[in-house]
């Protein structure tokens, strides 16, 4: 259809390139050429709208409530503005009504980015106009950076906006101070409530319960005490109330919120277990409870998360909690993991060495014993691979092309008990390897070579790998009653080689 | 009792560069290789004296 046009608009922009060879300089560095907007008249046709008239004009109370307000942020210009409507910006939208009156929706402030700035405050003397009251059609306020110059608290009238139409508030990183007000509770049809990056105290107001309709709450990044509310929300899919200091348990009303896609609870002070109801969520994509005092175990139930991408837990104390092996069978979504720093005891699972979607996978800093599983050779989209920190024993099971691809990425210190397979050729200058000892001379030192080579051998009957590695007498229980006694026999042999090892 | 309003229009330019004026209405477009076949994205900005500014809602 356009098809003429576009090639003689391309050869247009060719030569404009070429006479223009600094770019003007308006706009960001990716903008090369600018074009007045006269000749464009040929390519579109500026065709009336379905649903818009010319002739409709704003409400003009709202006009002068928009005025009010633009000129308490710092922008007096927009009372020079015969129809604010008609004469829009980048920050306001309008909806007309059937009698040809438009009534404001939407406003905005704050520069996001050069290329897409709304009104920018002056944030030194900027406040929120209560004129806001007078705009009885307005779905969506924004305000990002806003107040920072002059800290206020975040004002309890906008709890009396349309409690019927208010669908989204944005107040993010405006320096706001003090308690959430409870009065936004009243914002019945709220959809956006992200009050991410401010300075408030005190513990999230019980009245948001009744927001039923949310499908994002943000209040990450303040100073938020007391526990997370038991939320219910059958619609709400993000859920970020990381960076506070929240207290008191996951709530295990959170099962309940069945929509839910994210979960970032990071960076509070929230104790007790992990409850099982959160693997009622199916649709979960990440679950970050991370740098918490969370206690173990880690629920089975959540080895049900089929959609699970992220699941990171670092930084509780769940000391000698163990990974049951099977628990990453069903999780065959996910593509981080990061288990790092919880004191995990115990084994390895073998199952995380089926996760094909694997991307980053961190067990550093726990108590792990015996040996890197064989399966984790499988893990061929990895980037990031940390098993540091550890208590691990025998070779390294990779590939020299995955710890070259791997590079610093591949962490494997802090393990004494970890060492190379010299028949291995190539190996020369893999960062990862740097202060691990080869197999042979650790062999010729110690008795794991017996250990982890009788282990191996055990391992093909019975997948006791474990059970024999870690000496500090793990638990024989998840053996096959055949290979129990036969276990049982080499850790007498393992012990009395140990005795002669010492006597000599 | 507010209308749907559907489709788009070109944006209006007159009161978009805040205080600055006149603010009119430019096409701008991204850099992209001469020997591609296809012609380069192009967008809508405001200028006002040198300056870009983002086109209202249509």
């Amino acid at each position: 259809m356009a098809s003429p046009v576009l090639p003689a608009w391309s050869s247009i922009i060719i030569v404009l390139v070429a006479l223009a060879a600094v770019p003007p300089p308006c706009c960001r560095a990716e903008f090369t050429v600018v074009v007045p907007d006269t000749s464009s008249a040929a390519a579109l046709v500026h065709a009336p709208q379905t649903g818009f008239s010319d002739r409709a004009r704003t409400d003009p109370a709202e006009q002068r409530a928009v005025q009010e307000v633009m000129a308490a942020t710092g922008n007096g210009w927009a009372w020079g503005i015969p129809d604010v409507c008609r004469g829009r910006w980048h920050g306001i939208e309008c909806v007309p009504d059937r009698h040809d009156v438009y009534h404001v929706v939407s406003l905005a402030f704050g520069a996001l980015s050069d290329d897409t700035a709304f009104p920018a405050c002056d944030a030194a003397t900027a406040t929120l106009s209560p004129a806001v009251l007078a705009l009885p059609h307005l779905r969506s306020l924004f305000f990002y950076r806003c107040f920072t110059g002059n800290p206020q608290p975040i004002a309890a009238l906008l709890g009396r906006l349309g409690p019927a139409s208010f669908r989204s508030l944005v107040l993010r990183q405006n320096g706001h101070v003090g308690p959430i007000p409870a009065e936004l509770g009243n914002l019945r049809a709220l959809r956006v409530l992200d009050l991410h990056g401010n300075q408030l105290t005190a513990a999230v107001p019980a009245t948001l319960q009744s927001l039923t309709h949310l499908r994002m709450l943000d209040l990450s990044y303040n100073r938020l005490d007391g526990p997370v509310p038991r939320f219910e929300f059958q619609r709400l899919s993000i859920l970020d109330l990381s960076h506070n200091a929240l207290q008191g348990g996951v709530p295990w009303s959170l099962g309940q919120c069945r929509a839910l896609l994210k979960i970032d609870l990071s960076q509070n002070r929230l104790t007790g277990t992990i409850p099982d109801a959160l693997g009622e969520l199916s649709e979960l994509m990440l679950l970050d409870l991370s740098h918490n005092a969370l206690s173990g175990p880690i629920p089975a139930a959540l080895s049900r998360l089929a959609s699970l991408q992220s699941l990171i837990l670092s930084d509780n104390r769940m000391q000698f909690s163990t990974v049951p092996d099977g628990f990453f069978a069903g999780l065959k979504a996910l593509t981080t993991l990061v288990l790092s720093g919880m004191g995990l005891a115990g084994t390895i699972p073998e199952s995380i060495g089926e996760l094909g979607e694997l991307r980053v996978l961190r067990l550093d800093n726990n108590q792990f014993t015996g040996v890197i599983p064989a399966s984790f050779r499988r893990l061929e989209r990895a980037s990031e691979l940390r098993v540091d920190g550890n208590r691990l024993v025998g070779p390294i099971p990779f590939g020299k092309e995955m710890m070259w691809r791997l590079g610093k990425k591949l962490r494997v210190g802090g393990n004494e008990g970890l060492c190379y397979d010299t028949k291995q050729e190539g190996l020369e200058g893999v960062v990862a390897l740097a202060g691990v000892a080869d197999c042979d001379s650790v062999r010729s030192r110690t008795t794991q070579h017996l250990v982890w080579s009788n282990a191996t051998v055990v391992s093909r009957r019975g997948g006791v790998v474990a059970t024999v590695t870690s000496s500090a007498a793990g638990p024989v229980s998840r053996n096959a009653g055949g290979t129990r006694v036969e276990t049982a026999w080499l850790l007498v042999f393992v012990c009395l080689h140990l005795a002669w090892f010492v006597a000599l | 009792e507010v209308v749907r309003a559907t489709g788009s229009s070109l944006p209006d330019c007159s009161h978009a560069c805040g205080a600055c004026s006149p603010c009119s209405r430019v096409m701008v477009s991204f850099k992209c290789s001469a020997s591609e076949p296809l012609p380069c994205p192009m967008v809508y900005r405001c200028m006002c004296r040198g300056k870009c500014y983002p086109v209202p809602s249509s």
